[in-house]
């Protein structure tokens, strides 16, 4: 690389291309040409070796004059960046394990999102035979009235509902309401004075019964029933009003106060039962 | 070349010692050992030991900027955890409630075995006069009162769809609740408050009377604990779609 | 050979005694070794040419130091003493290097 143009790279011929690199990389040429010793005063080499003694002394003294502060500046310097350092590995410590719970949180976020899928899908289902929930479908409408002559016998009583209704399960209805009151296992049909009460509220005929079933089966095998041949007979013993119509989409209400005060769960027991 | 490098260099280490070699060997010494000096400091433990203050200077602003990045991000990310542990703690106490209701539900629709203080009634019918029909009037009682679960005969568990219909050969003191043959005596359990339950049966016009007025006869105990084990079948809504 | 005994003797003092350099120094050291190393390849390049001179070795020697020094110390008051520092040292590499391949050239075509 050196001496590409110049045997042992001696500095180039042409003084004004002056090629740094050459120039850099040109073997020190101090020994071919030896300044003549003998041509020069000893005085001024004397003189030149004193001034420069004196200027690297005065240099040097003047750092160390500075060096006492210099030592505590550079002290403070260094135990600040330890600090520095500390810190900053802390706080990457503590970003990892904030990292680390933040990943688990997320997991635990698609585990529990799924189970309250899987629960709300059960709820539902249940919900729908056991009242909690409003269920929509093919069904009945039983229409029951007092006869209009307002007659003693005409009167529809909570017990003829309750027949009617046993009538409808009995038939295979899934859901039923009366007048808009959701039937669960805490409902009762009573009454209270003169009102027939459904889940403790008063209503007023006409009483309208929707029930969800099959429409091809539930009228017939209502009218096979006990209470269906009961209010045949009083549709025209005494002009009670019995009307059973097929509807292709009825919606019952959710059932309320589906809370349970005395009774809790036991273990369930022997099969076969 | 007359004068070889080779032959040079021998000559050199075997010559007599001179003023000129001595010079050579002494600056040559202060040259081995400052850079002995200078390898051992190099291989000192101590950090940073050649750098200029400038540098330090410059590493200790670098090291700022990066430590006030790593307090951001650490904020981020606490800030994050901490949003996700409250949203996580709420669909707990989501999920705990669901479930809860779902158990209600399965009890309620017989699906599992109940506990709790309640009364048992047992319904005596010599003459096989009792029909469906006062057996249903008196569940509807027993609901009215705040039955919340129902057995027959340790064998029927009534619940919403539960029906009630006279055996097929009458006085012969059998009833059929929901496809199942029940015979006399009736032992109605129902969990509830007993005092309560007590008085829905033996109010005046109640199942009591009218029981009596036909030949039979209704003892009512009550219970602190009463077990109810009987299941009620599984019913699938095919019909009935829940709207949610 | 008293030239290579005192070498090895300079390094054996170094690493026995091994004493602590001042704060002040510490920046210059490591300089002031390479400019004398490059010295002294010089004076050694020299030699196996035939052209050693005793006094140009001298007054190489120390020049090469002190203005070595002088030149990373002038470049601290500056504030660009790192990079001055940088170019001292590469362009001391690069001769000491050069040197090292005449050297090469000489005992192996020799």
């Amino acid at each position: 690389m050196a001496s590409t143009h110049s045997p042992h790279g001696a500095p180039p011929a042409s003084p004004d291309a002056y090629d740094l690199l050459a120039g850099l990389t040109a073997a020190d040429d101090e020994y071919s040409h030896p300044t003549d010793p003998g041509g020069r005063s000893p005085l001024g080499l004397v003189l030149a070796v004193v001034l420069l003694g004196l200027l690297v002394t005065v240099a040097a003294a003047q750092t160390q004059s500075g060096a006492p502060q210099a030592e505590r500046d550079r002290a403070i310097l260094l135990e600040r960046l330890e600090q520095e350092k500390a810190q900053v590995a802390m706080l990457g410590e503590r970003a990892d394990q904030a990292a680390a719970e933040v990943a688990m949180l997320r997991a635990r976020t698609v585990e529990s999102a799924e189970s309250v899928q899987a629960l709300q899908s059960r709820l539902d289902e249940l919900g729908a035979t056991a009242g909690s929930a409003a269920v929509r479908g093919p069904g009945v409408r039983v229409v029951v009235d007092n006869s209009a002559d307002g007659k003693p016998e005409g009167t529809v009583l909570d017990t003829d509902l309750q027949q009617l209704v046993n009538g409808l399960w009995q038939a295979g209805a899934e859901a039923v309401a009366v007048n808009g009151q959701r039937l669960t296992t805490l409902s009762a049909i009573r009454t209270a004075g003169e009102a027939i009460t459904v889940n403790y509220r008063s209503l007023s005929p006409p009483y309208v019964v929707a029930a969800i079933g099959d429409t091809d089966s539930l009228p017939a095998r209502l009218l096979e029933t006990d209470a269906g041949r009961t209010f045949a007979d009083l549709r025209s013993n005494f002009g009670v009003r019995f009307e059973v119509q097929t509807r292709a989409a009825l919606r019952l209400p959710a059932g309320s106060r589906l809370v349970l005060n005395a009774a809790d769960e036991a273990p369930t027991p022997r099969a076969g039962r | 070349m007359p004068d070889s490098a080779l032959d040079r260099t021998r000559r050199a280490l075997t010559a007599r010692p001179s003023r000129s070699h001595a010079v050579v060997g002494v600056l040559l010494a202060l040259l081995g050992f400052a850079g002995a000096v200078q390898v051992s400091e190099v291989r000192s433990d101590e950090a940073y030991a050649g750098t200029r203050r400038d540098d330090l200077i410059q590493l200790l602003q670098s090291l700022s900027i990066a430590q006030s990045r790593a307090a951001d991000q650490l904020t981020e990310l606490e800030q994050t955890r901490d949003a996700l542990q409250v949203s996580s703690a709420q669909r707990q106490a989501a999920l705990a409630e669901s479930q809860e209701r779902l158990d209600a539900l399965r009890l309620l629709s017989g699906r599992t075995a109940a506990v709790g203080p309640g009364v048992t009634i047992t319904i005596k019918d010599p003459d096989g006069t009792v029909a469906a029909a006062t057996l249903l009037n008196a569940v509807e009682e027993l609901r009215d009162s705040g039955a919340e679960a129902i057995e027959v005969n340790d064998a029927a568990r009534v619940v919403a769809q539960t029906w009630f219909a006279d055996g097929d050969d009458p006085g012969d003191a059998t009833l059929v609740v929901d496809s199942r043959n029940v015979s006399a005596p009736y032992v109605v359990e129902a969990i509830g408050d007993p005092a309560t339950l007590v008085t829905a049966v033996a109010f005046p016009g109640g199942l009591t009377d009218e029981v009596e007025a036909l030949g039979g006869t209704v003892s009512i105990v009550k219970s602190d604990e009463l077990q109810i084990e009987s299941l009620a079948p599984e019913r699938a809504a095919t019909f009935a779609e829940p709207i949610t | 050979m008293i030239a290579v005994l005192g070498l090895a003797l300079g390094v054996i003092l170094g690493l026995l005694v091994e004493p602590s350099v001042p704060a002040f120094l510490q920046p210059y050291l490591p300089i002031a070794v390479v400019a004398a190393l490059d010295a002294t390849f010089g004076a050694l390049r020299a030699f196996l040419d035939g052209v050693f001179n005793e006094r140009v070795f001298v007054i190489s020697f120390v020049s090469n130091v002190v203005i070595a020094a002088l030149i990373v110390y002038l470049g601290d008051q500056l504030g660009v003493g790192s990079q001055l520092s940088t170019g001292v040292v590469v362009v001391l590499g690069i001769r000491i290097f050069s040197n090292v391949a005449a050297i090469r050239r000489r005992l192996l075509h020799a």
